[in-house]
């Protein structure tokens, strides 16, 4: 059984005024537990509403969440108990911060949890190891963290309540290459250590390539595609219908292709270094 | 470009909580100069000096060393600094923190209106920023239904109605969507083409700086090399070493000289690592 099952989902706003949008429109899919699952698409796509459908902040108009099985949406009770089951991680966290120590801001959700004071130290331990938080700045205000620390401090206290599905919005944005790296490795490292399924709302059709299963590609509250990476950028035609592309390394790989070398496909950059590597120690063009 | 000097930054050095114990040196003995008319883009990775650059230059703070000319004044006269803000103009990265009214062009507006101009003048000023930046129509529009794009546009607006001689924009589209983006870059290259104002682009992203008719390298508070786009983003190695990204086709390149495959350097575009590729291949036969 799938750990998350969407069934038919449908949400507008402010229906029956003027600025009525159908935000998400009869959307299906399924997460197996361990998987990564990157969800791409414009502003506007649908992404962040789909996220909130998740976890019980959005009831959807139509249409079933299923967690392990059971509608998240049987009750109030599940529903808000959705929310500590679904871990979710908005665009900027770092905003959000507000305790006055790291350990009083990531312990935050836990305490809400109702769980006792040696449990919730543990958790926020835990938590800051995960991220990759150096234990000493616990103690430190979170707004004496530089950019890439806070955003990994915020998330910290949402993998504090150890959701059994993290959704992440977007956490990349807004951060240089060293701190989307950072981010990248801590996905990595949840994901080999924990087992962690993990959901990735983002932009950057090279990171869901490089850290994600499946992808799934919104579009107009719709599912436009869905599928592992090669399966998705396999499909170029039906992307550029939408304005998005494959990664660049992609694009190069193929301009080379049509040059008369012998390449296949492939998505990211060691993959992409790699083939051309042993392609110029073959020598050789077909 | 053998234009005026606008802004001139002359041996500037600056730190945060100087009394503290720990004072954290952000500039260090920095000189440069902005020429007016240019588009200058300041490139570093984040923590590197690039917004303290900004706040500086009209005077929202003041060197601890050295000393900044707008227009030939020196930032640190007090009596001058209304008007060197109102020269020197600075829009900021996130959207939701500039907004201050909750129509576009009441928004618009408060600027103007703080500088106590004539009803006609602020209506006129308003209505040509609105034009320069394609939110003409959405004027009546509330702010807080705009994109984050849109948001941006009126935040530009905003300042443009200052007529202001140049305005620093602080990683502006930092917080917007590819599309976005793309946007708020055109918007403010056509302000600096068809409006002349000088333009200081901060930003960690390369290819925003592509365009620029300058390109400034900082990294920890030092400045580590000025030049054309093309003179700077060859130096792969430095770029690196400042923690900036690479264009993609330059990280491939990069990626392979680490194999110890080394291609023609100055790889930026596709087209570009396909040529030097191909070359490669052929020289390596």
């Amino acid at each position: 059984m799938p750990i998350l099952e969407v069934r038919n989902i449908s949400f507008g706003y402010g229906l029956h005024t003027p600025f009525a949008v159908q935000a998400i429109d009869n959307v299906s899919f399924s997460i197996e537990k361990g998987e990564c699952v990157s969800v791409i698409g414009h502003t506007g796509s649908g992404k962040s509403t789909l996220m909130q459908m998740l976890n019980g902040l959005l009831k959807p108009d139509r249409g079933q969440v299923l967690l392990n099985g059971k509608d998240i949406n049987e009750t109030k009770k599940t529903a808000a108990a959705a929310r500590f089951r679904v871990g979710l991680c908005f665009q900027y966290p770092e905003y959000q911060l507000f305790g006055e120590t790291c350990a009083a801001d990531i312990g935050f959700g836990p305490k809400n949890m109702g769980l006792a004071p040696d449990e919730i130290r543990a958790r926020v331990q835990k938590a800051a190891a995960i991220v990759g938080l150096p234990s000493e700045k616990l103690e430190a205000s979170p707004f004496d963290l530089s950019g890439g620390q806070k955003r990994r401090c915020a998330i910290a206290g949402v993998i504090a309540m150890e959701p059994e599905i993290l959704i992440l919005d977007e956490p990349t944005a807004g951060l240089d290459p060293v701190g989307r790296e950072e981010i990248l490795d801590m996905i990595r490292r949840c994901r080999a250590e924990q087992g962690a399924t993990i959901m990735i709302v983002t932009h950057s059709m090279e990171i869901a390539a490089s850290i994600s299963d499946r992808i799934l590609v919104l579009n107009k509250g719709k599912l436009h595609l869905s599928g592992t990476p090669q399966e998705v950028f396999a499909d170029t035609q039906k992307l550029h219908e939408i304005g998005l592309d494959v990664p660049s390394y992609t694009r190069i790989l193929r301009a080379l292709r049509d040059k008369g070398f012998d390449l296949p496909d492939a998505y990211t950059l060691p993959d992409a270094a790699k083939l051309l590597c042993r392609l110029l120690k073959e020598g050789g063009r077909t | 470009m053998n234009k005026k000097e606008l802004i001139s930054f002359q041996n500037v050095s600056f730190s945060y909580e100087t009394d503290t114990e720990n004072p954290k040196t952000v500039l260090q003995d920095i000189s440069f100069s902005v020429m007016e008319g240019e588009f200058l883009c300041i490139l570093g990775h984040n923590g590197s000096g690039k917004s303290t650059v900004a706040k500086l230059s009209n005077a929202l703070l003041l060197p601890d060393q050295g000393r900044i000319l707008v227009d030939g004044v020196d930032t640190g006269d007090e009596e001058q600094q209304i008007e060197i803000r109102k020269k020197i103009g600075i829009v900021f990265q996130n959207p939701d923190n500039q907004i201050v009214a909750s129509i576009v062009e009441e928004d618009v507006a408060f600027g103007p209106e703080n500088l106590c101009l004539p009803r006609e003048e602020i209506r006129s000023r308003v209505d040509a920023a609105l034009k320069a930046v394609d939110m003409y129509d959405r004027r009546f529009h509330e702010t807080h239904r705009l994109s984050g794009g849109q948001k941006q546009r009126v935040s530009i607006a905003g300042m443009i109605a200052m007529r202001p001689k140049c305005i620093f924009f602080d990683e502006p589209t930092a917080m917007l969507d590819p599309k976005g983006r793309r946007s708020i870059l055109n918007t403010i290259h056509r302000l600096n083409r068809e409006y002349g104002i000088t333009v200081v682009y901060i930003t960690h992203f390369m290819d925003e700086a592509a365009e620029a008719d300058r390109v400034m390298l900082l990294s920890d508070g030092r400045i580590l090399k000025t030049g054309t786009p093309s003179e700077v983003f060859t130096q792969t190695d430095l770029i690196v070493r400042c923690g900036l990204e690479l264009p993609d086709p330059a990280k491939l390149s990069f990626e392979l000289s680490e194999l110890g495959i080394r291609l023609t350097p100055g790889v930026l575009t596709e087209q570009d690592f396909i040529d030097a590729f191909q070359r490669f291949m052929k020289e390596s036969q």
